[in-house]
């Protein structure tokens, strides 16, 4: 994605949510400054025979406010092309409309509410469009604006060239329109520029570490190795021999070692995340129950963006007052598996869903270690060919004592980053009796093709 | 990546932003009124509007350098200019003869509205609005002056009032809504810095699980398909190449020429301090001899750990910057740590209140033992700070070279220097 079609909102969630207000604002005004230009202005439109287009003018910008709002709001991340087309389109219909209730008649130029209204709803898309495509937005109707307004400067009640209309028209689409875009060139420039730096640093500063999760590693391969295996090789070197007992020991330690090896491969980030809370919560003095049903390691196709905002959502929701330790269920399943039935999604059930019980154990301890990388192709169900882009859903399930506007209060920033960086973000409580609230959390993962791990083969 | 900015950078980057969207709006508003101006001079030719065209962009030049470069004394000027210009401009197109009724018509608003836009110096929210409020009371007064001189009617101007209104609106709500966000924005550094140490813990296990299956899993399954009895030459040789490669202490680190990260680095309180302002968002490079904090004993590692931390506190609150860099040299008997930015800097004897964390934490903490502190900084070249701690003698540190300390970590002289504003070479 090239520079000029970044926006605040992909580089910047949270950014963009604290922005949000300047929406409702914008849309405030140039609704009101439409009523009132309208009212003030009626005996003109009178004039001209042409009354109620002034009204549907109102209904136009009004609508386009309305979309500036949706569209800008947290739960509707990312805004898209469609809803700036729209908004353009709106405002512009709203000015023609404007223009043609008082055409031949508008004694003056600065007190139509069009061009400023046009300039101030593409203001609002700062935050959220990129800023080429606001300054052609810009542009573009800056031009219509212009020629329109040539057209009529003859019956204006000022005795000036039609330039000068011209340019005040203009002026009043531009300068709040140029002004978004600078502000979204700039602000992209600066979350570019120190993105570059944070990422660089986090490398740095994850490698500094690299001799201490090493020797972590090492440590806890040979605390694994020493309960059995090392003592039965020893032994073995020692007495120089080999007894029907070691074969049957060897043969017990290698399924063992084998499935320990299986399920190192299975795990993958979030299973690395909740184990993370539940040692928080452990060092808290509370014994949790967090549960992880990925069988498919679904997760392990989610990008850096996805995984840290997961991660960082889990950790907000273990640390929350009123958190029921015992609750949290994390489910990752196939996107399309509840899609176009319109049937409500089976409950998650509290079952000891954990990536490792999914694992089919062989008795043999000769057989090869599978390849563990995701197994849509052999999912039920999935049909799609291993290059098509897969739809992945995550489910999280969380019992979380507080009010319901306390808890949209702590989701809130949360939802903002996540309706960017997930399709399809829904957030749904359920209240039963004598129970804790349970809050469940849904979100799509959208990920490219798929990429196969490579299987290591066991001789 | 969705990291979004780091709290000390969001009033700087949002405030640069907003200043660039009041000049590219105060920019399109002087050419329209150059613009305007231009033609209302062919059309009603006389000298005043010759100077008013004039005046118009000697201000356009002077906002368009403002963009560039903000600084107050540029914005000081441009305010006054403007205020001129405006005068010039009002009393100009008021004075057209049977044009304009009222001083409230949007060509007088054009060059009011570009003043309003100065944008000023400075991050914070309020900052701005103070410029911005300073543009209007110039606007506005020079508005009515120019009425009284004309002798047309004064009639506040909505244009210029609303755009004010809204200037400060945006303001403040682009200062005062981050704020509430600013915990869940640490928590997506952190996840994003926990994330990239998962990636490392998954792949030293995925190539610790590869040596256990080559090794262990291989032994186990060549035990399960030998026959009972003496133990065959090559088998006894493979199992103790198991066995010596498992009780060795390099297997997983062999090819691994990365590790250079002795415990005395990561155990340090320097390391802990600089990993609690990465939290943060401040970018910390560290260069030099690490190993060498392991000579520290506890008392003078926790202090030394707190000095730092305050520096690069420092840096996050006064420099106005992303980064800080952080160099470590040791000889027989010292370690030297210094604390670098580009930032603004300052100067340390007009200090106010804010800047006691350099004298008590730093200076004070560090003079107890036995150290001494020295500050190398000027308005505008950055900051340098020289922390310089007793260390013995450690077998253990690997000092590359000649182990000597240089440059200024081996001279305490230069604090008298730094003190009298002597700026360091950044």
């Amino acid at each position: 994605m090239s520079r000029s079609s970044l926006t605040q909102q992909q580089l910047d969630p949270l950014g963009a949510l604290a922005a949000w207000p300047l929406a409702p604002a914008i849309a405030v005004i140039v609704t009101v400054s439409a009523v009132v230009t309208t009212v003030t202005q009626a005996d003109q439109a009178v004039q001209a025979g042409n009354a109620p287009l002034g009204s549907l003018a109102i209904v136009a910008v009004t609508l386009a406010a309305i979309l500036l709002v949706f569209a800008s709001r947290p739960r509707n991340a990312p805004f898209g092309g469609g809803a700036h087309s729209a908004i353009a389109a709106l405002a512009l219909v709203a000015y023609l409309l404007e223009q043609a209730s008082r055409w031949n008649h508008n004694a003056l130029i600065q007190d139509d509410f069009g061009p400023v209204a046009i300039g101030l709803l593409l203001l609002g898309l700062a935050p959220y469009r990129p800023w080429r495509q606001i300054a052609a937005s810009a542009g573009v109707l800056a031009v219509i604006v212009a020629a329109v307004t040539w057209v009529q400067a003859p019956f204006h009640s000022i005795d000036v060239p039609p330039v000068v209309f011209v340019t005040v028209a203009v002026t009043q689409v531009l300068a709040p329109a140029l002004a978004g875009a600078a502000y979204s060139r700039r602000l992209v420039g600066s979350l570019l520029a120190w993105q570059t730096d944070a990422r660089r640093a986090i490398i740095e500063r994850t490698e500094e570490t690299r001799a201490r999760v090493v020797r972590a590693v090492v440590e806890q391969q040979r605390t694994e190795l020493a309960a059995g295996v090392l003592p039965l090789l020893t032994e073995v070197l020692d007495h120089g021999e080999i007894t029907k007992a070691d074969i049957v020991r060897a043969g017990a330690l290698a399924a063992d070692v084998r499935k320990a090896l299986l399920r190192e491969l299975d795990k993958t980030w979030l299973d690395a995340a909740v184990a993370r809370e539940r040692a928080a919560l452990l060092a808290r003095g509370i014994t949790p129950l967090l549960v992880v049903a990925d069988p498919d390691r679904r997760a392990a196709a989610f990008h850096t963006d996805q995984r840290a905002a997961t991660a960082a959502l889990l950790g907000a929701l273990c640390a929350a007052k009123g958190f029921d330790p015992c609750s949290l269920v994390v489910q990752v399943t196939a996107g399309d598996e509840f899609r176009g039935t319109g049937s409500p999604r089976p409950a998650l059930t509290r079952s000891p869903l954990t990536t490792t019980s999914e694992i089919p154990l062989s008795t043999s301890p000769l057989r090869t270690i599978p390849d563990r990388g995701p197994r849509r192709e052999t999912a039920p169900g999935a049909g799609a060919p291993a290059s098509a882009p897969r739809l992945d859903q995550v489910t999280i399930q969380v019992g979380i004592d507080l009010p319901a506007r306390a808890v949209r209060a702590l989701l809130r920033p949360y939802l903002g980053v996540l309706h960017v960086v997930f399709g399809r973000v829904r957030v749904s409580t359920s209240r039963a009796s004598g129970r804790r609230p349970l809050v469940t959390l849904e979100f799509d993962a959208e990920h490219g093709p798929e990429r196969r791990r490579l299987a290591r083969p066991v001789r | 990546m969705t990291l979004g900015l780091p709290d000390h950078l969001v009033g700087t980057s949002v405030g640069r932003a907003l200043a660039q969207a009041a000049h590219w709006f105060g920019l399109t508003c002087l050419i329209g009124s150059l613009v305007s101006l231009a033609v209302l001079g062919i059309s009603h030719p006389s000298a005043q509007i010759g100077v008013s065209l004039l005046g118009i962009l000697v201000m356009a030049i002077l906002l368009f350098l403002l963009s560039r470069h903000r600084t107050a004394l540029l914005s000081v000027v441009y305010l006054l200019v403007g205020a001129v210009v405006t005068y010039v401009v009002s009393v100009t197109l008021l004075g057209l003869p049977e044009l304009f009724h009222s001083s409230d018509v949007f060509l007088v608003s054009m060059p009011k509205m570009a003043l309003l836009m100065v944008g000023g110096v400075g991050t914070g929210a309020l900052v701005g609005v103070l410029w911005g409020t300073a543009g209007f009371i110039l606007a506005e007064t020079v508005t009515v002056l120019a009425a009284l001189d004309t002798g047309v009617p004064y009639h506040p101007d909505a244009f210029t009032v609303s755009t004010y209104l809204f200037l400060v609106g945006v303001m403040l709500v682009s200062g005062l809504g981050r704020r509430r966000h600013r915990p869940v924005q640490l928590a997506m550094h952190r996840a994003l810095q926990e994330d990239q140490s998962r990636l490392l813990r998954h792949e030293l296990d995925v190539r610790a699980v590869a040596l256990s299956q080559d090794t262990t899993l291989n032994q186990l399954v060549a035990l399960v398909h030998a026959h009972p009895g003496p133990l065959g030459p090559h088998l006894a040789a493979g199992i103790r190449e198991t066995v010596d490669t498992l009780h060795g202490t390099s297997w997983l680190t062999d090819s691994d020429e990365r590790l250079s990260g002795p415990d005395g680095w990561l155990d340090s309180a320097v390391y802990s301090a600089i990993e609690r302002c990465r939290d943060r968002g401040l970018v910390v490079e560290v260069t030099g001899e690490r190993a060498a904090l392991g000579r520290l004993d506890a008392v003078a590692d926790r202090e030394l750990g707190l000095a730092v931390q305050q520096c690069l506190i420092n840096v996050i609150l006064h420099a106005g910057i992303v980064s800080a860099e952080v160099v470590i040299e040791s000889t027989d008997h010292d370690l030297s740590v210094m604390v670098m930015d580009a930032g603004r800097g300052f100067t340390e004897s007009e200090t106010g209140a804010d800047r006691l964390g350099l004298r008590q934490a730093v200076r004070r903490r560090i003079e107890r033992l036995g150290g001494s502190v020295t500050i190398m900084t000027r308005p505008g070249a950055g900051t340098s700070v020289l922390l310089t701690v007793p260390a013995p003698p450690g077998d253990a540190v690997q000092r590359p070279g000649t182990g000597a300390a240089s440059g200024p970590a081996s001279d305490p002289s230069g604090d008298s220097a730094s003190d009298a504003g002597i700026g360091w070479p950044l």
